[in-house]
């Protein structure tokens, strides 16, 4: 059935039927108006319909050559029983290799092979294009790692590091090139207790970096912060690894003073451990010290990658 | 289209004579129907065995109320239109133009037909793969848009848009390629009495 019937109004708020109701018509297809469309046509003698209708009826008309060819074509080569051996040589062949070596000792027409490869032109064309996209991905990559905060650490991949902001948010001017590192580079803790700080550099800031940095952890694991915002799912930023001397760094983008989580906590994901060290009153820049209690809002949860379960 | 229930249980089991008697009965005008879409006898024929293939090894993993016909178009369509789109990449890549026509299809018909046939043909191979394929069953297999449905695997709404979206663009192509045509005649005509004279 060709569905439901639609009718159209004209500027004068008469209503035709759509063109492709026109052609189901045409075509005999079954439709629930029918009588409707006849009436249309051929009582109320539409104008703007009979134009389309012979328009349709005409290009039908040509098209319908189609439907004689195969009473024409005929194919002498094929045989019920050659086909059947194929089907079932080819379908119970296991090995792949060894089928296609057979299939072709075997096949009594020449395959076209060269339609059934991608040509050389094509293959070349699309190596080409991966190593153009490879070779701005690494020029990409070496802008942002140039300007972020290498610090001698086994740094996790800046792309892990992307929970707490939204995508589409320009910063604002209040985290602009003013912004003073209030979070500035803090010496490794003396004590041997795995602990996190605050270590953005003025570069980060002025990058909208919040350059978390964990010491005393165990080498080798792979640590996630958890992001901590009143009133939503806590958040769990990419694991990054631990290097041997037990450092990790991790970074989340803040766009905004709303984005600064209140409460930032290390999970080792390997031993699948928390630890009772807690980063809180974090500040950045200029902005307003974040407290528990939802003194400066967060950012939106569906933002802030995963969410632990 | 065919739905025999106890034909589709004997398939599903892979009784040999169930096959062969599909094979008979579809070969000749599945093989018909790749060949109008593809443009290319031999590689119809290579395609209509590669569904053959395809049909005996998936068949016993289709559910009980099976339309086999609409199934066994859609596989072949499908295998159709993968070689159409590979063939138009790689003419794309070499810039050349892919309207060649397969003379053997410009026999099949009536004789005072055949310039239709032609330029039918040509006007189908400008279309999308997909489009063409939609007109090819319904003006070539007589299928009804449920049907068209059912290989296609759209509502016979969407089909119903998309035979009158592929009328109206084979009608632009094919108007263009008449006009061509008869320029070409009329050019003709001119230098034979030029010739003559």
């Amino acid at each position: 059935m060709a569905g439901n019937t639609w009718w159209i109004s004209d500027k004068d708020g008469k209503k035709h039927p759509e063109d492709s109701i026109l052609l189901a018509y045409v075509r005999g297809q079954q439709l629930k108006d029918r009588l409707r469309i006849s009436r249309h046509i051929n009582v109320e003698q539409c104008q703007h319909c009979r134009y389309k209708y012979n328009e349709l009826v005409q290009v039908s008309v040509t098209l319908d050559v189609l439907g004689q060819m195969p009473l024409y074509q005929d194919y002498p080569e094929l045989s019920v029983d050659d086909t059947f051996t194929y089907v079932q040589r080819a379908a119970n062949k296991h090995n792949p290799l060894q089928g296609y070596l057979e299939w072709v000792g075997n096949r009594q027409r020449p395959r076209k092979s060269a339609m059934r490869l991608i040509s050389l032109p094509v293959a070349f064309g699309l190596a080409l294009f991966l190593v153009v996209l490879v070779v701005l991905a690494a020029q990409l990559s070496g802008v942002l790692r140039m300007s972020g905060p290498l610090q001698g650490h086994t740094s996790p991949s800046q792309s892990n590091s992307t929970a707490i902001i939204p995508h589409q948010t320009t910063p604002t001017p209040d985290l602009a090139l003013t912004a003073t590192a209030n979070a500035a580079l803090t010496s490794t803790p003396t004590g041997s207790k795995p602990d996190i700080k605050v270590c953005s550099t003025h570069a980060d800031i002025v990058q909208f970096r919040l350059v978390i940095c964990g010491y005393h952890f165990e080498p080798g694991h792979k640590v996630s912060l958890v992001v901590v915002s009143p009133g939503y799912e806590p958040a769990m930023q990419d694991p990054v690894m631990v290097n041997k001397q037990g450092k990790f760094q991790d970074t989340l983008y803040i766009s905004n003073c709303s984005n600064i989580p209140p409460y930032i906590f290390p999970y080792d994901v390997t031993s699948q451990k928390s630890y009772s060290t807690t980063l809180e009153n974090i500040s950045f820049a200029s902005c307003p010290v974040p407290t528990a209690t939802g003194g400066v809002a967060v950012a939106n949860p569906g933002l802030m990658g995963r969410s632990i379960e | 289209m065919v739905t025999d229930v106890q034909g589709v249980e004997r398939l599903r089991a892979q009784d040999a004579q169930a096959f062969r008697s599909l094979i008979e009965r579809l070969q000749q005008p599945l093989t018909g129907y790749l060949h109008r879409l593809v443009g290319d006898r031999e590689v119809a024929l290579d395609l209509a065995q590669d569904t053959f293939v395809q049909v005996y090894k998936e068949i016993g993993k289709t559910s009980e109320d099976l339309s086999v016909d609409a199934w066994i178009y859609r596989i072949a369509t499908n295998y159709g239109l993968r070689y159409l789109n590979r063939k138009h990449l790689k003419q794309f890549v070499r810039l050349g133009s892919r309207e060649n026509f397969d003379e053997s299809l410009a026999v099949a018909g009536p004789e005072d037909q055949t310039e239709t046939r032609i330029l039918v043909h040509q006007a189908l191979g400008k279309m999308k793969p997909k489009d063409a394929a939609v007109l090819q069953l319904h003006y070539g297999n007589g299928f009804t848009y449920e049907e068209i449905g059912q290989v296609v695997g759209m509502s016979s709404e969407a089909v119903r848009k998309r035979v009158v979206r592929g009328v109206e663009k084979f009608r632009k192509v094919y108007e263009e390629k008449q006009s061509t045509c008869e320029d070409e005649t009329y050019r003709k005509s001119i230098r034979d009495t030029q010739k003559e004279r």
